[in-house]
């Protein structure tokens, strides 16, 4: 009876053992077949999901060796799953994320230099915006495929522009202008109450960066160094000053809030007559201000010809390195991604704004003159500067000061040199800490 | 005999041990919890703290560096020090005092009052992001708060976007939690028994004598609870400066909470942000030691 269950138990694990072979046998010669990815995007749902998974579906019929596990994340969900998996190794083959960091990944060296493979694949990286490209690039490295981005422009309102006597097709092309414009636009009732205001002063439409870039400064020198307080950045802080003044910073506040507490900007409304807005504003318009008759021209600067400049953020393609044939694998996702023929799918389906500049070319997106200045725009975009001391110095730094001597609880200068000062104390604190 | 007893005894803490052991297998999920939940990350913290973690595998030990740029070098830590005391100095009292007048309120026999307590409660179960817009439109210019201000002709400032009104516009907001404390008060007056105030009332005691002398002193344990659990919050507050102001104007809502968030999660200085947390725990312990300390000899504890 014993040797009878002794024999039984042998039967049996044998069969197991041999069960578990063929099953080892059947993943490995699978894995021969098709090579299975992760790819993490940023869209949890909507249409954008919708593109997305119709386009991963495309690419696995044309790719049938490739099977590729999407996975879409909300705005808050991206840090939040993507920071803990860099750094326990488990991020996806290849995944969407932020532009302006790509460079920090690339310097701790959780993200994929791209080099080799762009070469053998002979891929053409000069199509993409190049602040994107830019922003992709660390040590003269590729590490990230520029994939899609934003801009800011200036949207005027039509009507208001002919109720002035201002001409609709020529809108402001250097500050100066828009203060006039201004003094123009600024409309009250008998009262003496804002009814509308030329200039919408919001700060992060007249950021510290965008309005310096287009009056010359630069906030870093060739050798990398903050230089946040020279003369063209004062003259910017000083022209936003007398902006503000013009516009009447009561009566903006007023209908600003007016405005927002029904839930659209007053842009929108019809209460303002220029704005900078980024380029997902016209979507926005389409939706709660069908009838508005608005045109979009580049953000003004200083003189109307020199420093044309925009500000700008984004998405880029990034890649994680597993075994070659699943690098090799994502890598051919991330080309097919920001291929011209995909990316225009997103444009066309989503008014996605894409990094490559060849998709600008359709027909169809040629035809709309919205789409050509942004387009345009897109070329003078400038996305914040890498600082690996303090990735968030533009807001941390820069805007408070500003926003002091906006207040006039500083002068301007003081609060430049302020701003200069404590970029340098968090540049000394982070090699303190981090001993070089 | 000798040996009898001794074999006795060894099955007795043979069957203790085994006793323990069953215990211990009981408590296991939340030892286990405990241990890689709580205890784990707060001990990492501690050991972060002296390194310059950053999210990458390459980090080095770097002894108290880390304390000595908190201590002498990192402008934003006397700033939302400053901004925090500030906070805690002014919110703290305020609430318990809108808390305990919320409590005496809702302690009265009326109809409906169990209605009343829920309302007075609600905010505290609501998600502070949407709190945080509600109060976005109370504060604007021509909000609702400046309107009412209006009406008794005074002209109300700009709370959110001045620098000088938007730390106490978190203040100010901030009482609209205190339903959480007033439970407590509830609780506490609830068990103040009625004979006392009937004593004093046959003694010719006025509502003011008897709140003072009475509901005051035997409220005392409640109150003394809330004041640590208040200066424990408010050193920690965080998420409405996030929502609300996002540090902003000018840094006049950059609380230390918020700093060492932006430091962790933003500048990725995660064994700076350890260290900082650490200090926070630390002033806190000492805080709430002193208050312990104060507070013990003018608590009335009823035998």
């Amino acid at each position: 009876m014993n040797n009878l269950g002794k024999q039984l138990k042998r039967i049996v694990s044998l069969c197991l053992a041999v069960a578990m072979l063929l099953t080892l046998c059947s993943v490995a010669l699978a894995d021969d077949e098709v090579v299975e990815i992760d790819f993490w995007h940023h869209y949890p749902s909507g249409t954008g999901a919708e593109i997305m998974t119709e386009v991963l579906n495309d690419f696995m019929a044309t790719h049938p060796n490739i099977k590729v596990n999407e996975l879409g994340l909300g705005l808050g969900e991206q840090g939040e799953k993507l920071v803990p998996a860099l750094v326990a190794g488990t991020a996806p083959d290849i995944m969407v994320y932020d532009l302006a960091t790509v460079q920090e990944r690339a310097m701790k060296g959780q993200t994929m230099c791209l080099d080799d493979y762009v070469a053998a694949s002979g891929m053409d990286t000069s199509v993409f915006f190049p602040a994107t490209l830019d922003c992709c690039t660390y040590d003269g490295k590729l590490y990230g495929l520029p994939y899609m981005t934003d801009t800011r422009v200036l949207f005027y309102n039509k009507d208001h522009f002919r109720a002035a006597g201002l001409d609709p097709e020529n809108p402001p092309k250097t500050w100066d202008e828009v203060l006039e414009y201004t003094k123009k636009l600024n409309l009250t009732d008998e009262n003496g109450e804002p009814t509308q205001v030329g200039f919408s002063t919001v700060w992060w439409e007249i950021a510290p960066w965008t309005m310096g870039w287009t009056f010359g400064a630069d906030y870093w020198d060739a050798d990398g160094n903050p230089t946040l307080d020279t003369p063209e950045m004062l003259e910017a802080l000083n022209y936003v000053k007398e902006l503000t003044a013009v516009v009447g910073e009561d009566a903006f506040q007023k209908l600003y809030d007016a405005s927002m507490a029904t839930g659209v900007s007053p842009f929108t409304n019809g209460t303002v007559s220029m704005c900078i807005q980024f380029n997902g504003y016209c979507s926005t318009l389409k939706t709660y201000a069908p009838d508005l008759d608005y045109g979009v021209a580049l953000i003004p600067t200083k003189d109307g010809v020199n420093n044309k400049s925009s500000w700008g953020a984004g998405y880029g393609l990034e890649f994680t390195y597993k075994n070659d044939a699943r690098t090799q694998a994502a890598f051919e996702l991330g080309q097919y991604l920001v291929s011209t023929e995909v990316a225009t799918k997103f444009l066309l389906g989503n008014s996605e704004y894409v990094c490559n500049m060849e998709v600008y070319e359709n027909p169809q997106i040629q035809s709309d003159p919205i789409w050509q200045v942004l387009a345009e725009s897109g070329k003078y975009t400038r996305m914040h500067h890498f600082c690996p001391e303090l990735p968030t110095w533009p807001n941390t730094i820069l805007l408070p000061e500003w926003q002091a001597a906006l207040l006039g609880t500083k002068t301007p200068e003081e609060a430049l040199a302020d701003a200069q000062t404590n970029m340098l104390q968090e540049i000394e604190n982070y090699h303190l800490i981090n001993g070089d | 005999m000798n040996r009898a007893f001794a074999q006795k005894r060894k099955t007795m803490n043979q069957m203790r041990k085994q006793e323990a052991l069953c215990g211990y297998l009981f408590a296991l999920p939340w030892l286990i919890g405990l241990f890689t939940f709580t205890l784990y990350p707060i001990f990492s913290s501690l050991f972060y703290s002296f390194t310059n973690y950053n999210f990458s595998s390459t980090f080095k030990w770097i002894g108290l560096t880390n304390y000595i740029v908190l201590f002498t070098k990192d402008k934003m830590i006397p700033l939302s020090a400053y901004n925090t005391l500030y906070f805690a100095i002014f919110s703290v009292p305020l609430n318990m005092c809108v808390g305990i007048l919320i409590a005496v309120m809702m302690n009265q026999k009326i109809c409906g009052i169990r209605i009343l307590r829920t309302i007075y409660y609600l905010p505290n179960v609501v998600s502070i992001v949407a709190v945080s817009m509600l109060w976005y439109f109370i504060f604007q210019s021509n909000g609702v708060l400046n309107r009412l201000l209006g009406a008794i002709k005074i002209q109300g400032p700009n709370w959110l976007s001045d620098p000088a009104w938007a730390k106490n516009a978190l203040i100010l907001m901030n009482c609209w939690n205190a339903g959480g404390s007033m439970v407590i008060y509830l609780a506490g007056l609830q068990g103040i028994p009625r004979s006392y105030y009937e004593a004093a009332e046959v003694d010719g005691a006025g509502a003011l004598r008897k709140f003072f002398s009475i509901t005051l002193p035997l409220l005392s344990p409640s109150i003394f609870y809330n004041l640590i659990i208040g200066i424990i919050g408010a050193l920690q507050t965080f998420s409405t400066a996030l929502v609300m102001t996002d540090g902003g104007p000018v840094n006049s809502t950059t609380f230390y909470v918020l700093t060492l968030y932006r430091r962790a999660f933003e500048d990725m200085r995660m064994g700076y942000a350890s260290a900082m947390a650490w200090v926070l725990m630390v002033i806190t312990l000492l805080l709430t030691l002193v208050v312990f300390w104060i507070g013990n000899k003018k608590v009335y504890y009823e035998q």
